[in-house]
């Protein structure tokens, strides 16, 4: 839940939700901050709205498609999640050093750390964003159920920010509504930065299984609030 | 990653940092607003950096294990691209080759409440994503009669012809999108020259997606602007 409040995009979730779990908050809960807390902060919500100024359905669907796959990636974690696929950041404790000096230690690790695999990421994104050809997705544009899936894989694609995303969306006019709404569902939970910085941070086990797990609730959710709510 | 080169990484990507927004560049990368959050970065990276530097020194100092590594793994190295990629290449800020991918995705602008009266003045300057809000959402009804000049770059049309055209961020350049009007009577110039176009606005057949056009009075060559995107 708090990631409803706390606005934070979505590289930002991965080290704030590895603390959280070596603080001893359950891996699940932190697994669903993860995956919520880009996609349903106010900044994101109000420029959802904004970006789609005739449908204001479109925010609302992104809340609950986003909202509802968290906590269902949260609940698989739960029943068939397994501890050893998960590595959990360790926390150093440095005996006699002020506060400051933790914070300082504890920032530059995450910076850095956190810092390579972003660029990791980054590279992909940007070598396929210039080499796909743009006619593919006009290709794709025309058959409903490809459209779906086809911006879903682009979202994962493009790693664009989730404050941002919804212009991209908007943008995308021969696509349903629905299709644009797996683009903005998928893309803050899954997509080449996040998976770099996933497997950076929780270790490769975790993210394969990961990933593809909330690609496939994320794309079913998206189309269930599409087609109940658009 | 040693402490001594975790501070070295810090300070390089500070002063790039710094060097990026004093020297007024980082609006090719990112929106002008996010200047204020920039410079707090940096001073947070060289703050950091002089601490980890410090840190390694007094750790040589005590003769301690003699590798403190802390646990930064080799993939932070890759930091150092970024700041190699801005010192080397100093990347350009988009243009045609990103306009040109959109061409096949309408230009978006979201419904105004309502539209003002241009300013006074003719020819007047308008930005074009406010030229197309006024030429597809208002019909032409605001620019009927009135002189206008555009201000962008020249995206070539596959078919003929070229467009006037301006990219505007929502956060950074990976989410540029392009706006664009088409421009009638102008002799074809290469791509990416920089133009003023004066003239009219004129109906073209209302498709959909509605394509913006311009009739040109005169088309005069200028040099890039300071900040290139809208």
């Amino acid at each position: 839940m708090p990631g409803a409040v706390l606005p934070g995009c979505e590289c930002a979730s991965v080290p704030v939700s590895g603390s959280l779990m070596s603080r001893g908050v359950a891996p699940a809960a932190a697994l669903a901050f993860l995956l919520s807390a880009p996609a349903i902060n106010p900044i994101v919500v109000i420029s959802t709205f904004v970006a789609f100024p005739g449908e204001p359905m479109m925010a609302v669907a992104r809340f609950g498609a986003s909202l509802v796959t968290a906590v269902i990636v949260g609940w698989i974690w739960l029943k068939w999640g397994r501890g050893e696929w998960l590595r959990v950041p360790s926390r150093r404790h440095i005996e006699g050093q002020a506060r400051w000096q933790t914070f300082a230690a504890a920032a530059t690790h995450d910076l850095l750390h956190a810092g390579g695999f972003l660029v990791v990421g980054g590279i992909a994104a940007a070598i396929l964003n210039v080499a796909v050809p743009q006619q593919w997705l006009q290709t794709l544009a025309e058959h409903p159920a490809l459209a779906i899936l086809g911006l879903a894989l682009l979202a994962v694609l493009l790693s664009i920010c989730s404050e941002a995303d919804a212009f991209v969306a908007a943008s995308l006019t021969q696509f349903s509504l629905t299709a644009r709404l797996a683009f903005l569902v998928v893309g803050p939970m899954v997509d080449l930065k996040l998976i770099s910085l996933q497997a950076g941070t929780f270790g490769k086990s975790f993210m394969y299984r990961f990933a593809p797990t909330t690609f496939v609730v994320a794309v079913l959710m998206a189309t269930l609030f599409g087609w109940w709510l658009l | 990653m040693r402490r001594d080169a975790q501070g070295a990484v810090l300070l390089l990507l500070g002063i790039l940092l710094l060097r990026l927004t004093l020297g007024g560049s980082y609006v090719y990368y990112v929106k002008a607003s996010m200047k204020p959050f920039l410079l707090l970065t940096a001073a947070v990276l060289l703050a950091l950096a002089v601490w980890s530097l410090w840190q390694s020194w007094r750790r040589t100092e005590e003769h301690d294990d003699g590798h403190g590594h802390d646990g930064v793994p080799r993939v932070a190295w890759l930091m150092v691209l970024p700041v190699m990629v801005v010192f080397l290449v100093s990347p350009r800020p988009l243009g045609a080759f990103t306009a040109a991918r959109q061409l096949a995705t309408a230009p978006v602008v979201a419904e105004p409440a309502e539209l003002l009266p241009l300013p006074a003045g003719d020819p007047v300057d308008v930005p074009i994503a406010d030229y197309i809000t006024r030429a597809v959402w208002g019909q032409g009804q605001t620019l009927e009669g009135r002189e206008v000049r555009l201000t962008g770059f020249v995206t070539p049309d596959p078919e003929g012809g070229w467009w006037v055209t301006r990219l505007g961020l929502a956060c950074c350049a990976a989410d540029a999108l392009s706006f664009r009007a088409r421009v009638l009577d102008a002799e074809d110039l290469p791509a990416n020259s920089w133009v003023e176009v004066t003239g009219r606005w004129v109906p073209g057949d209302s498709g959909d997606p509605a394509i913006p056009l311009i009739e040109a009075d005169d088309v005069e060559r200028v040099p890039e602007p300071r900040n290139p995107y809208e």
